[in-house]
């Protein structure tokens, strides 16, 4: 409360506090400019190539203050070692490459004077009003206001919500209807429509606790953690296949999926699953012997931990690049942006170039966490040298059944190759045969031009047979079979700091950052960071210490958002002051405290969430709160949203009665068929899925970057995540291409024939086909409007189609599929409201 | 009047208020720009007013993927010539030293002349184009960031080397909406989608909303004229029966927004239907080049073996712009000549030089390049070295050239740009630009200048940053300005 008070306080008062710090601040600034400006570009490009973080001769670092401190006296011009030589007047003559510029020495002797003033590194360049920004406050947990309307009020939720409704004198709206709240909570909650059945239990359950029965049940359907754990994929780059523009397999991204899915499934603690992402390869000595036991799934803690860390590995990293120290820096800038964006809601990217314009986040705060990540093995062949890159793969546990597996796949595995190498060898001889054949011929100067063509047709062959082989030979060499791998990171033996990158340059290096956090949002001095760790670990419980006011303030807002429409904070992904304001500071704060006192369980925030009042009411419009609040910011009804990419596949499959529940484990089509001859080895965008895997949930269908595969195009169209960024929020767009994949895609006209042959044979009267299909679909009853619009729709339908094509069979069947189908891209079913 | 019946008459009402009535596809067609206009709000695509007074009001945006050698086509170097079979006499950087030594100076691989009134050099490989040449407006001095291929390409299609970002199509979109909103705003013809450097980001909105998202036509693997647009209609169904079923759609649509007390998205998903079903009316008769005599046909190359692929790809370039598309990308892939550049590079040459200057000449006559700006380009230039990927071992006819991210020649031509004029200077072997510099991010700016766009405001907020097609760079070519 108090920090709240603080922060309107200075948004108040804001512009005198920013001018008196700016005040404050001044004379250090102007010595910081002129040495950025002045005095780090001379060091950089005229002496750096000698003494710059690179080469280092004579042990010299210019740019680096302790290291420069040999040859500069500050204060005194004429006892600095670095003055005499760059005045070309005594033995030593620097640079040797010829005499600096007038100006330039003018420049350097000015800034020895002055004292030779490096920017000050510890130093916080926190302003007033950054450090009374609302997001750097401690989180304390608020009393639920006092509310009027009493009776309303189920919990603390409601009150802080209801409290901001009665100040702006909206009116509140009814409760949702049974039937629309369960298909509501049932998408929301797993991303399915609940069946006839569970509609069926709801509706006649006149309980109290109806409602938390189904939301119990919903909670511990395993369906739960695919929903959820797939939100989560969104912030993570999660795809199976990795690069820029080539597309290269990833055999063992799944894994980490598997993980995320199950770690909601499990209810894993938030800040548990935060470490373990972020730093799971570390060693810990919190794992009992029987913890570390395999489970039936082969899993030990260990392995769990270490797959845990694909969070960190798997991304789009341009493996290509033959500038490896550049693609450090970018593979450990991606990380860094998105271990800050993801936990804290803080956008540090921007200060890889410069200083954050806009937050508290200095080039030396990016370089500190980037640092961290810089000393994080993620990629193998990363050395100037190596032309392919790969990423960083670990053992996993496994089980005896798992060796006697692998010691078969291995003999099968080299029949296979032996075969395939064999028939490239066998096909080479026959093409050289063959063309020695030809020669002959040709030489004898008595041969028929059938003879010839013969011969050159099979030339061709042998040629093809070659390609095909040799394709097999490499696909096969990528095939490997190996005993269970998982994409891990791994800690840098000797770790070192970076410098900074001048202008996101790796190539030319300003001074040398201490791997560290982000200092606005300290609560306390850093912890400390041993020489021998690239500091993930001390990162991961900096982060999920209860203590930091980002972490779980952008969790809980995570969470509201999928729940609510918007989050409490609308810019999810930004906390900073270019980011919205919470438009419920207390609320959140009050589900911040919450989360942290259900130690950190992520179902319980859930459960509390939903079985608010808030979250039960209707989403119909009133025209006056739509006048006062059009936004609905203040929640005077339920939002409705259009359902996204999985939920409209899922739906669609789930009525159509072929959706399959199998879950887990690989879903990329590694038999391809065009294996591409450039190594490695990319996918194709044509792979298509066996039936196996085809019709299971979206959240198991293979994600590839860069494009999705044909077989899931849905996911292009319909604002799927982009896993080549951190996705908080989806875009819910509407637009003609849409509509275009509904009307015609081969997708929604199948799955409305197997809709329509559903309904056709379970049941026989046009009443009870149409009730059926809004059941299934709309999960609702169907009013004598919509039976009676469907009697005339379909045979208005009929007719026609009698009329266009009086021949036509099973015209039943094709009547029934046009209505289902207009049933399934129609707004009622495409929305959840 | 029962339900149904009330139903429809709403529907009715609901399509005046589109402006369009009970539709006839062809008056839907006419009144498909008023219902923009009308509904500013609602509409993302509905046309914008510039910055400034635009020279052009669209892009035909002809991309030679791969990097054309620009001293075998355009930027003449007699000393290459002279000095051919000799050790390179400037210093490779460091990524690429290891060529240094055995690389060799390799001679223009084809016979030049100055051309037209203005003299530029162009070669004997295009001599179509190069009639063409007093219309034309050279970039000699192009920069990119990268010698590789996805990272030069990335830039020259999204200004960003690295990152994800919206290509400047859908910046080109976004900034001035479209005029026919019966036909998607803009279109990339047979992108390179599959193999070494394919990748979809020439049509990528990244995070700009994904209206502004290209259309694709096919992809560079399958001849245009079997390609085709992804669900533009279903063969299965007549067009009375699917417009009998969207009736009913949309009638249960109106209901249902109505019983929730009105909603935007609702209004937004049942326009989205009527714009797609008029699109699917209508796109396939612009696609459809047959509707061409056959002299334009013969204009444009088609028929020909060696260019009727991309004819037909300018050909339906032009039937689109003239249908209000607002930037149309025509894609020739294939320009990547480490070898055998003797010989390939001339048939890159004949694929697309008929095609090109029939399209110049088409456009022209049809009052169309007055308002309409050509842009043709590859990511990068190539070497004035040789290349030889058999070790040595390669004859004359085995050579090739590498990458060369230093020098490129570009050239532009219609509405905009002044023509028969060359810009920028490279040094005597177009290996590294001297003078008229121009990096990636500034041919951007200046197109954009020509539609009327100011490149530093056309900006777009996305997690707390202002995002630009030219990121933080870009200058304005000011002296290649009609």
């Amino acid at each position: 409360m108090i920090a709240m008070v603080m922060s309107k306080l200075a948004s108040n008062r804001g512009l005198s506090l920013l001018f008196s710090s700016v005040a404050a601040l001044s004379a250090p600034q102007n010595e910081d400019q002129f040495y950025e400006n002045k005095i780090r570009p001379i060091l950089v490009s005229r002496c750096g190539s000698c003494h710059g973080a690179k080469a280092k001769m004579g042990g010299l670092v210019l740019t680096d203050k302790s290291s420069a401190l040999q040859v500069i006296t500050a204060g005194r011009v004429a006892d600095s070692k670095l003055i005499q030589v760059v005045r070309y007047e005594g033995k030593v003559k620097m640079p040797p490459t010829g005499k600096l510029a007038e100006a330039e020495i003018a420049s350097l002797e000015q800034w020895v004077a002055k004292g030779a003033q490096w920017p000050d590194e510890t130093k916080s360049k926190l302003t007033v009003a950054d450090a009374t920004f609302w997001a750097f406050q401690p989180v304390t947990k608020p009393e639920a206001p006092r509310v009027q309307q009493e009776s309303w009020a189920q919990g603390p939720i409601d009150r802080f919500i209801l409290e901001r409704l009665e100040t702006k004198s909206l009116t509140l709206s009814q409760d949702e209807g049974k039937s629309t709240l369960l298909r509501r909570v049932t998408l929301d909650l797993t991303g399915l429509l609940p069946t006839p059945a569970e509609i069926e239990v709801f509706l006649k359950d006149e309980s109290h606790e109806a409602f938390q029965n189904v939301v119990d049940r919903l909670l511990a359907s395993p369906d739960f953690g695919v929903r959820w754990g797939r939100h989560w994929l969104d912030l993570t780059y999660w795809a199976e296949t990795t690069g820029v523009g080539r597309r290269v397999p990833l055999r063992n991204a799944w894994r980490y999926r598997d993980y995320v899915i199950d770690a909601f499934n499990k209810d894993k603690p938030y800040n548990q699953f935060i470490q373990e992402q972020l730093a799971g390869d570390v060693p810990k000595s919190d794992i009992s012997k029987e913890d570390d036991q395999f489970t039936p799934g082969n899993r030990n803690v260990r392995s769990e931990r270490l797959v845990a860390t694909g969070f960190l590995v798997l991304g789009p990293w341009a493996l290509f690049n033959q500038d490896k120290t550049q693609l450090r820096m970018d593979v450990a800038d991606l990380q860094a942006d998105k271990v800050t964006r993801v936990f804290l809601g803080l956008t540090i990217g921007c200060a890889r170039c410069h200083d954050h314009k806009f937050d508290p986040i200095s080039s030396r705060d990016y370089y500190a966490v980037a640092g961290i990540f810089a000393n994080t093995r993620t990629l193998v062949n990363s050395m100037p040298g190596q032309s392919w890159s790969g990423i960083n793969e670990r053992p996993i546990g496994f089980t005896k059944t798992q060796v006697r597996q692998f010691a078969d796949e291995v003999e099968n595995w080299e029949k296979q190759l032996a075969q395939a190498q064999a028939d490239e060898e066998t096909a080479k001889q026959q093409q050289v045969l063959l063309k020695n054949e030809l020669k002959d011929i040709k030489a004898s100067k008595i041969y028929s031009a059938a003879e010839v063509t013969r011969i050159q047709d099979e030339i061709r062959a042998a040629a093809k047979k070659i390609a095909a082989a040799s394709h097999l030979v490499q696909y096969l060499t990528f095939m490997q079979p190996t005993l269970p791998q998982t994409h891990a990171a791994e800690e840098n033996s000797i770790p070192e700091d970076l410098h900074i990158n001048l202008r996101g340059n790796a190539h030319a290096l300003g001074e040398v950052v201490p791997r560290g956090f982000i200092k606005a949002a300290m609560w306390e001095a850093a912890p400390l960071i041993p020489s021998k760790s690239s500091g993930r670990r001390e990162l991961a419980e900096w982060i999920a210490d209860a203590r930091n006011p980002l972490t779980a303030r952008v969790y809980v807002n995570r969470l509201w958002q999928h729940l609510m429409g918007a989050g409490i904070v609308a810019s999810v992904d930004n906390f900073g002051s270019r980011g919205d304001r919470p438009t419920h500071p207390e609320l959140m704060d009050y589900l911040a405290s919450r989360l942290v006192e259900n130690g950190w369980s992520t179902k319980k925030m859930i459960r509390e969430i939903v079985l608010s009042h808030t979250y039960r009411v209707s989403s119909e419009s009133n025209p006056r709160n739509a006048e006062l609040d059009p936004g609905n910011q203040l929640l005077w009804r339920a939002s409705r949203i259009r359902l996204d990419a999985e939920e409209i596949r899922d739906s669609v499959l789930q009525v159509s009665g072929r959706l399959s529940f199998e879950r887990g484990g690989p879903a990329l089509p590694l038999t391809l068929k065009n294996v591409n001859t450039i190594a490695p080895y990319f996918l194709e965008d044509n792979a298509i899925n066996g039936d196996d895997v085809k019709f299971r949930r979206t959240a198991y269908q293979p994600i590839m970057r860069g494009s999705q595969m044909e077989g899931v195009d849905i996911l292009n169209l319909f604002d799927f995540a982009d896993p080549d960024q951190v996705v908080g929020i989806r875009n819910a767009t509407t637009v003609p291409t849409q509509s275009l994949y509904l009307l015609n895609s081969p997708f929604f006209k199948e799955e409305s024939r197997k809709f329509a042959d559903r309904i056709l044979s379970e049941s026989t009267s046009i009443e009870d086909r149409v009730s059926r299909v809004h059941r299934l679909a709309l999960n609702r009853v169907a009013s004598k409007d919509d039976i009676d619009q469907a009697k005339q729709f379909l045979s208005d339908f009929e007719g026609s189609l009698r009329k266009q094509s009086p021949l036509a069979k099973s015209v039943d069947s094709e009547v029934w599929t046009r209505y289902c189908h207009a049933i399934l891209v129609s707004a009622e079913f495409l929305y959840r409201r | 009047m029962n339900s149904f019946g009330q139903h429809l008459s709403k529907r009715r009402e609901f399509l005046k208020r589109l402006g369009c009535g009970f539709p006839s596809v062809a008056l839907a067609a006419m009144c498909a720009e008023q219902a923009i206009a009308a509904n500013n709000t609602i509409n993302p695509l509905a046309p914008k007013t510039p910055h400034f007074k635009p020279r052009a009001k669209r892009v035909i945006f002809l991309w030679m993927q791969g990097g054309p050698a620009q001293m075998d086509l355009f930027d003449f170097k007699p000393r290459l010539k002279k000095e051919s079979g000799q050790k390179i006499p400037f210093s490779l950087s460091t990524d690429q030293d290891r060529f240094q030594s055995s690389a060799k100076l390799l001679a223009p691989t084809s016979r030049f002349e100055q051309r037209g009134q203005s003299g530029a050099w162009v070669s004997d490989l295009l001599p179509h184009l190069a009639a063409k040449a007093d219309e034309l407006c050279f970039l000699r001095g192009m920069q990119s960031d990268s010698s590789a291929h996805p990272n030069a390409i990335r830039q020259m299609q999204t200004g960003s080397v690295q990152f994800v970002r919206p290509s400047m199509g859908c910046w080109i979109l976004y900034g001035l909406g479209t005029e026919n909103k019966s036909l998607p705003g803009f279109v990339v013809i047979s992108p390179v989608l599959y193999g070494d450097d394919g990748s979809p980001l020439h049509y990528n909105n990244a995070f700009l909303p994904s209206i502004y998202q290209g259309m694709k036509i096919g992809n560079s693997r399958i001849p245009v004229k079997e390609s085709k647009v992804d669900y533009l209609g279903d063969p299965d169904i007549s067009d009375n029966l699917q417009r009998q079923e969207l009736d009913f759609v949309q009638m249960r649509n109106q209901r249902f927004a109505d019983g929730l007390g009105g909603d935007q998205n609702m209004e937004g998903l049942i326009q989205s239907h009527e714009l797609a079903f008029r699109m699917q009316m209508q796109a396939p008769a612009v696609f459809d080049i047959s509707k061409e005599s056959k002299a334009t046909q013969e204009l444009y190359g088609i028929g020909d073996p060696a260019s009727d692929n991309y004819g037909r790809k300018c050909l339906m370039a032009r039937r689109m712009i003239e249908g209000g598309v607002r930037f149309v990308q025509v894609t020739d892939g294939g320009w990547d000549h480490h070898a055998k550049i003797r010989s390939l590079l001339g048939k890159s040459c004949n694929s697309v030089d008929k095609p090109i200057a029939g399209l110049l000449t088409d456009l022209k006559a049809r009052g169309l390049l007055e308002d309409t700006l050509v842009v043709w380009t590859g990511e990068f230039g190539r070497t004035p070295y040789d290349q030889d990927q058999l070790n040595g071992k390669g004859t004359a006819e085995d050579l090739g050239r590498d990458h060369n991210p230093y020098c490129w020649t570009m050239w532009m031509a219609g509405a905009g740009v002044k023509h028969g004029i060359t810009y920028g200077e490279t040094d005597e072997y177009s290996w590294q630009a001297i003078d008229g510099k121009v990096h990636v991010n500034d041919l951007h700016a200046t197109m954009l200048h020509i539609l009327g766009l100011n490149h530093e405001k056309l900006t777009y907020r996305y997690s707390g940053r202002d995002f630009r097609l030219t990121d933080v760079a870009g200058t304005v070519v000011k002296e290649i300005l009609s």
